[in-house]
């Protein structure tokens, strides 16, 4: 019985791993296509989501390198669901310059 | 005679159309030589013309020649800072200096603050590695150096990523989201929150997490497996460790839904088995059982020998914000089983412990309120809080507290603040005294 208890966190982590590999294959699959509704969905989810810890930050403050790995940086601190993160990303991208 | 005048007349018109024949030819190349001086200038004119013309697109071509090598530097440069690479990376993180008077048992001091450096890298959109040190002088006044955290985040799917490594505790507010001190609207932890509190602060091991939209509404959840917490020198110890003292992981997590856009509703737990510890003054006295179990750090030589204690904790936590409002809540519950059986007299009792820790605060931009702007960085900030422990005396004495917070704050930017606090610190224990601070705290996040 005590075994059985002690294998449910070998088992947890072993299907977290291998959850890695088959996300690993569907990102490089999801192509991201050209979408001009982004930028304004992209507006509305930063005024929704990015304050909701700290003060708003600047978009002029990172350049789009920055930003690319900030909001990914945000989503996971966030849980901000991935399709919202590459609008907000999107938007802060196209408003820093 | 007759004759002669024919030929004189003959004569004379061939003079007359000589000379006829003759005055043509003459006026004939004077215009020649007009026209050919006509023909001369033009083609002067067209030759400098023409030289004008190759002069202009000589010009034209080396105007365009630096207008493309402009061009051609400004892609360059574009493509320099714009670039995002498969390899990208960020730097951020923040730092703080501050000053505390104290008219309690503390004495006045300036307050070294920290400084935590940050660094993530991404790649693709594959995984994230981000890591943060905590660099501080101690009050010896010695360099410490912490891993508050190092994690790689696999993101498998728009709605979970996985998390591997040391990580921030997911339970609760503060510690994953608030506790940077320029995120933070006031100069310290809550009461009970931070180091020595109720609130885990890191943990070694595995997370899942990721928000799922359901309808309208967004869900998330974290949940992590993990080394878990230990018995140390201050009770429990919530913090991640290198290796588990034990083969039983402590699951822990949160799962948090938004009712409306702007209010964000959570609830944390913690399971976990401690290891007992094992008195070490009385350990070498002859005692039948040889163990003597006690709420202190354990013996690391015969760990595995040791009863395991339950550890359990929940939580529950609120966060509203609104255009200048900032307004959260926060309780926090957990307890250590005891041991043995209070009702034998054989000595080896251990007493439950328990702690229970909780605060609201609520923080006003004053933005809106007047056209000064001056006035539109301030914001107000009030925060109340409770720390209370059951079943060890001493800890009872020294932590069990109610706090009052007052604070104003000057924001230079959204992540450059200037705090300024009065707390007031009213100990349960009798014979303590309360304590009033004042504080200062300039943090800068970037
Ligand atoms: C769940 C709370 C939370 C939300 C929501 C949130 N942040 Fe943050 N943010 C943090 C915390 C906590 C830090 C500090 C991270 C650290 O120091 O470990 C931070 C740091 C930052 C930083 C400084 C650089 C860094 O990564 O440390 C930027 C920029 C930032 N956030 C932008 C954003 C943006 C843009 C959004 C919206 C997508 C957002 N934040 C939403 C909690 C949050």
């Amino acid at each position: 019985m005590t075994k059985i208890r002690e294998l449910v966190p070998v088992a947890i982590a072993v299907a977290m791993v291998s959850a890695i590999g088959l996300g690993a294959s569907a990102a490089d699959t999801a192509k991201a296509k050209a979408d001009p509704l982004q930028f304004a969905r992209g507006a509305k989810a930063w005024a929704k989501n990015c304050a909701r810890c700290h003060n708003m930050r600047n978009a002029q403050d990172n350049t789009d390198e920055e930003w690319h790995v900030d909001v990914l940086h945000m989503r996971v601190r966030a849980n901000i669901p991935g399709d919202v993160a590459r609008d907000i990303k999107a938007f802060l991208q196209a408003s820093n310059k | 005679m007759k004759a002669i005048s024919y030929w004189g007349v003959a004569a004379s018109m061939a003079c007359a159309v000589s000379a006829l024949g003759l005055s043509p030819t003459h006026a004939q190349s004077a215009d020649q030589a007009q026209i050919i001086e006509r023909l001369n200038t033009l083609q002067a004119e067209l030759d400098a013309l023409k030289k004008q013309l190759a002069e202009t697109k000589k010009q034209a071509d080396q105007s365009k020649e630096i207008a493309e090598k402009a061009d051609n530097r400004a892609q360059k440069v574009e493509l320099a800072t714009d670039r995002v690479r498969a390899n990208s990376w960020h730097m951020a993180g923040y730092a703080d200096v501050g000053i505390e008077f104290s008219d309690g048992e503390n004495s006045d001091t300036f307050t070294s603050g920290k400084f935590n450096p940050a660094f993530h890298f991404l790649y693709k959109d594959l995984v994230l590695f981000e890591s943060e040190f905590q660099v501080t002088t101690s009050n010896t006044g010695e360099t410490d150096l912490d891993l508050e955290y190092s994690q790689l985040d696999f993101l498998l799917h728009d709605n979970a990523v996985l998390v591997a490594g040391k990580f921030l505790s997911p339970v609760g507010q503060f510690q994953e989201r608030l506790h940077p001190s320029w995120i933070n609207r006031l100069t310290n932890a809550p009461a009970g929150f931070g180091h020595g509190g109720v609130q885990p602060l890191s943990d070694v091991g595995l997370m899942l997490r990721g928000g799922i939209p359901v309808a309208d509404r967004l869900f998330t959840y974290s949940l992590a497996i993990g080394n878990g917490p230990r018995l140390g020198h201050d009770g429990v110890e919530l913090e991640g460790f290198g290796r588990d003292d034990n083969s039983n992981k402590a699951i822990s997590g949160r799962l948090a839904f938004f009712p409306i856009d702007n209010l964000e509703i959570g609830g944390s737990f913690l399971y976990a088995k401690i290891t007992a510890a094992e008195d070490e003054e009385e350990a070498d006295d002859d005692h039948d059982e040889g163990l003597i179990l006690a709420n202190e750090a354990p013996d690391s030589d015969n760990l595995e020998d040791l009863p395991l204690r339950d550890y359990d904790l929940w939580g529950v936590d609120a966060a509203f914000t609104q255009g200048s409002w900032d307004i959260r809540a926060e309780y926090l519950n957990a307890n250590l089983k005891g041991l043995g059986d209070a009702d034998d007299n054989h000595g080896d009792v251990v007493e439950p412990l328990s702690w229970e820790a909780w605060y609201a605060q609520a923080a006003y931009r004053l933005s809106g309120v007047s056209s000064s702007a001056f006035m539109q960085r301030l914001e107000p900030v009030v925060r109340y809080g409770e720390f209370i422990t059951g079943g060890d005396h001493e800890a009872e004495e020294e932590l069990n507290e109610k706090r009052w917070n007052f604070g104003l704050n000057y924001w230079v930017s959204p992540s450059v603040v200037v705090k300024s606090a009065i707390e007031f610190r009213n100990y349960m224990a009798e014979e303590r005294e309360d304590d009033t601070r004042l504080q200062l705290q300039l943090s800068y996040g970037f």
